[in-house]
């Protein structure tokens, strides 16, 4: 498999992550080569702020259009600071469940709000 | 502030005074309020007229934009400078917290993982609001409490309210109240598209709880606040076409932030 390193730091212009026109942009990159069966890395030396926004918009996006296996083969991340993998796994964890079944979460969040 | 929006509304063309004659003190937080009101009122003029001396110096310590960005010395450092920023400028708004708020001379030193946390809570609210109030401008504002160990932060649009998206999201004409008590549960979101939300206001909460902060939203006639781990919300009785978010960080805070799990970058579960 092909590999394609993207390194973050160059792709947004600075050390924050953190708008979600980046985001889209980046998930855009990512998705262009997955197509294309490439293994994307992405690097995340040298980033300092990081929030969900930018990765719901980058990462938890991918689901939309790919399941788990497949993002396991080709996706990898380097160098994520410490405190911030958490927030990616958070990030990958609450796309899971918003694309899992996408219809009837909305479902049961009204239905939830209606029996009040 | 919300009572001032009301009287504020039906104007245009008209000059508006702003009496100050009865205010005793005026949080340079709230600063971020009176620029987002006279920006909703712009077809107006203002004239700002009795403000005390020492409110005035808080205005222009902020170099709020009503005194043309006349500034003078904030000589006790207590006061983070006012900013009507464009909702597209998330990366210079970034620039600013970290010179003006993090950098702060007066501000404790905090650990990195606290200013870290501070800085991310921010860009969450700041980008909330360009996701969902679909405005064209964010005003914020900040004051320190050098003696409570206290760092207010407000963020304010007048852009859709959470009421609105909320009423559309659900169908159903609920309260404000209501609409900000749905809208701040876990996980949940107005978001239709394919980016998945409702999580960075989760870590908020969570990291505020921690940080023995608070938070307060005022959008459309509801109000909603967090402290610890007591919250309540309740209908106002006036409206007010916009959100207003205020922070208040504990700068304190001597908790480690360590993390609760050791996640390796080949252990990031995809």
């Amino acid at each position: 498999m092909e590999r394609k390193r993207i390194n973050i730091f160059d792709f947004v212009g600075g050390k924050a992550a953190v708008s979600t026109e980046d985001g889209e942009r980046l998930f855009e990159t990512i998705s262009a080569f997955l197509e294309k069966d490439f293994e994307v890395v992405l690097d995340f030396a040298n980033i300092e702020t990081l929030i969900t926004t930018f990765l719901n918009a980058a990462i938890g996006q991918l689901y939309s259009k790919h399941d788990s296996p497949f993002l396991r083969e080709h996706l990898r991340v380097n160098n994520l600071a410490p405190e911030d993998r958490e927030r990616m796994v958070k990030t990958i964890e609450r796309a899971k469940e918003y694309f899992k079944d996408k219809e009837n979460l909305e479902k049961d969040i009204r239905e939830a709000f209606d029996d009040e | 502030m919300a009572n001032v929006y009301q009287q504020v509304k039906p104007c245009q063309f008209e000059t508006i005074k702003l009496d100050f004659q009865n205010t005793t003190w005026f949080d340079a937080n709230m600063l971020a309020m009176l620029g987002a009101i006279m920006e909703s009122a712009w077809k107006n003029d203002f004239d700002i007229v009795n403000l005390r001396p020492a409110q005035e110096e808080i205005f222009k310590k902020t170099r709020y934009s009503y005194f043309g960005g006349e500034s003078v010395p904030d000589r006790y450092q207590t006061t983070v400078e006012y900013r009507k920023s464009k909702v597209s400028e998330i990366g210079s708004f970034e620039k600013y917290l970290e010179k003006k708020l993090l950098a702060h001379p007066e501000i404790p030193m905090m650990s990195t993982l606290l200013r870290k946390k501070i800085k991310e809570s921010i860009l969450e609210i700041f980008d909330n609001a360009r996701t969902h109030g679909k405005c064209k401008f964010i005003f914020s504002c900040g004051q320190y409490y050098p003696r409570k160990g206290r760092l207010d932060f407000t963020i304010v649009d007048i852009g859709r309210t959470i009421r609105k998206n909320v009423r559309e999201y659900l169908h159903n004409d609920v309260s404000g109240k209501k609409a900000l008590d749905w809208a701040v549960q876990k996980n949940t979101t107005t978001r239709k598209d394919n980016i998945p939300g409702g999580l960075g206001f989760t870590l908020i909460r969570e990291f505020l709880c921690k940080n023995n902060g608070k938070i307060q939203i005022a959008s459309a006639d509801g109000y909603w606040y967090e402290k610890g781990r007591t919250s309540d919300s309740r209908d106002l009785n006036v409206f007010f076409r916009g959100t207003a978010v205020n922070l208040e960080f504990n700068v304190n805070d001597q908790s480690s932030y360590c993390l609760t799990s050791e996640i390796e970058d080949t252990d990031i579960p995809f």
